[in-house]
């Protein structure tokens, strides 16, 4: 038990030395971008004031349209996101059943992970237009590969011993695919949906700025454009807090790497 | 009797499409409540006739029974088995993982939580129950491993190298214990394993197998009544056992003297 604390006192230890040297680092970017600013003489085209961001930051707050652009965006990546990891995972799953399914379905989703479907988002504004379809098409194509190709080899992949038990201990058919395989399939399946959702960010935002008519990815184009740097590093930080919430509401929803017995 | 074995034969198919014998002409008879242990070079299908035992695997020829039943699928309420490697599901707390045989039977939850409840305390770890299999031990792993195949109540507890992936000082401690619950719960135990001392140790009776095609080339009884202490260890007829084991397995010919 002393073992335990003196490590749980160690890991805590090594845990605040990490976060003073994050803020630390953080503290050295406001630093070098201060200094730019000032004695620097770099260009408000380059990098505004910080005090200057802030402000749109806090206008932001107030504005509607960037209330607007903020909901557009967060539909199309939850759209996306859902309709991509359920259609990938009932393709993983039917392909998963047999040899030669899997055999062919297995290279068909690495070309469609390789396969840059941005080359195809012209095609898909043609088909849907400039609204939210295009975009979550777009990011739904682009996340299913990735997903439907993990789970696909998650659930091929089981380990037989775990089969094993469960034919040693009685298994019906039903129990094995679902309480055996399918259990043991979930790290492996957790981990492309991880890479989906990664991607769906990505696209949806880039889809915006490409050809849209709201969305952030739009607002950020549109400023930059009308040279708005300080209103433009603003909409960057409002994405970046939507990322990270993003990220952080998927690590906590989706279930740890239960692999690895001591 | 508990377990028959009649002209077991299996083959394996390579990928080249030959055939290869890894058992052969296996005649056994395991008695109820009878220790029996399966030592041989390694390759010489020990694994796969405890698989053929518990119906994990289906022999080419002859056939195996339980209680006079053939064996054609694995049933744990007949015979359980420990795995070398625990292999208990990373997903499910301990509790749960001694009870899974009873769960997969569709028992109730509150009857499988009582009986793996019941079995955790006979192995020592009931206060571990809602612990993950990865915060424990190998040697704890083990024990819930052992603890899942005895809430099935079977007639014959089917061992591969159980304490195979252990260091020696658990493996000690683990095996006298383990000694005690298998003599007191009063099964038959077939054992698969690769230390002289542990075939030695805990057997009323040793097979000996040859190298491929696996056959029984020896049974030797051993007359100490179990459970044993650990000072058997040092008695003479240990030694000698010991020591014809040994002769058998590191001198080809004398196996080969054996097996005629």
């Amino acid at each position: 038990m002393s073992a335990t604390s003196t490590q749980a006192v160690r890991g805590t230890a090594r845990r605040i030395k990490a976060n003073v040297l994050r803020l630390a680092a953080l503290i050295a970017l406001f630093a070098v971008w201060g200094y730019a600013q000032g004695p620097g003489g770099a260009s408000t085209l380059i990098v505004p004031k910080i005090g200057d961001v802030f402000d749109e930051f806090l206008q932001f707050l107030e504005n509607r349209a960037v209330y607007d652009a903020l909901w557009v965006t967060l539909t199309e990546l939850v759209i996306s996101l859902v309709i991509a990891a359920l259609s990938a995972f009932v393709v993983a799953f039917w392909a998963a059943r047999t040899d030669l399914r899997a055999k062919v379905i297995e290279p068909l989703l690495v070309w469609g992970y390789l396969v840059p479907h941005i080359l195809f988002y012209p095609l898909i504004i043609l088909w849907l237009g400039v609204g939210m379809s295009s975009k979550i098409a777009y990011a739904t194509s682009s996340a299913f590969f990735p997903i439907a190709f993990n789970c696909l080899r998650a659930f091929r992949g089981v380990d037989p011993k775990y089969v094993s038990v469960g034919r040693a201990y009685g298994a019906s058919k039903r129990q094995m695919d679902w309480q055996i395989k399918f259990r043991a399939a979930v790290p492996m399946a957790a981990a492309g949906l991880r890479i989906g959702c990664a991607l769906t960010l990505v696209t949806v935002l880039v889809a915006e700025m490409l050809s849209a008519t709201n969305g952030l990815g739009y607002l950020l184009k549109f400023y930059s454009q009308s040279f708005n740097t300080a209103r433009s590093y603003a909409i960057i930080l409002v994405i970046l807090l939507v990322v990270g919430i993003f990220h952080l509401l998927i690590s906590k929803l989706l279930p740890k790497n239960m692999e690895g017995q001591a | 009797m508990a377990l028959q074995a009649k002209n077991l034969e299996v083959t394996y198919r390579t990928a080249g499409g030959r055939s290869v014998p890894a058992l052969t002409d296996i005649n056994l008879e395991i008695a109820d409540r009878e220790f029996v242990t399966i030592i041989g070079p390694s390759g010489c299908g020990k694994s796969t006739l405890l698989k053929c035992f518990g119906g994990l695997l289906s022999p080419s020829r002859g056939e195996v029974t339980v209680n006079g039943q053939p064996v054609t699928e694995p049933d744990p309420n007949r015979a359980a088995f420990v795995f070398q490697d625990y292999t208990l599901l990373p997903w499910k707390n301990v509790l749960d993982n001694a009870a899974v045989g009873l769960h997969f039977a569709g028992r109730s939850k509150a009857e499988g939580r009582a009986k793996g409840q019941e079995m955790l305390e006979l192995v020592g770890l009931d206060e571990f129950a809602k612990q993950f299999p990865r915060e424990l031990s190998g040697g704890m792993q083990q024990r819930v491993a052992v603890a899942r195949a005895m809430a099935m109540d079977p007639d014959i507890l089917l061992m591969d190298e159980p304490f195979g992936a252990l260091d020696e000082q658990t493996r000690q401690k683990l095996g006298s214990e383990m000694g005690r619950i298998l003599t007191e719960t009063e099964r038959s135990v077939v054992m698969v394993t690769h230390s002289l001392d542990e075939a030695v140790f805990w057997a009323d009776r040793i097979i000996v197998l040859s190298a491929r095609p696996g056959r029984i080339a020896k049974e030797i009884e051993v007359k100490a009544p179990r459970p044993r202490s650990l000072s058997f260890i040092g008695t003479d007829e240990f030694a000698l056992i010991r020591a014809e084991l040994f002769r058998l397995l590191e001198v080809p010919s004398a196996m080969a003297e054996a097996s005629q």
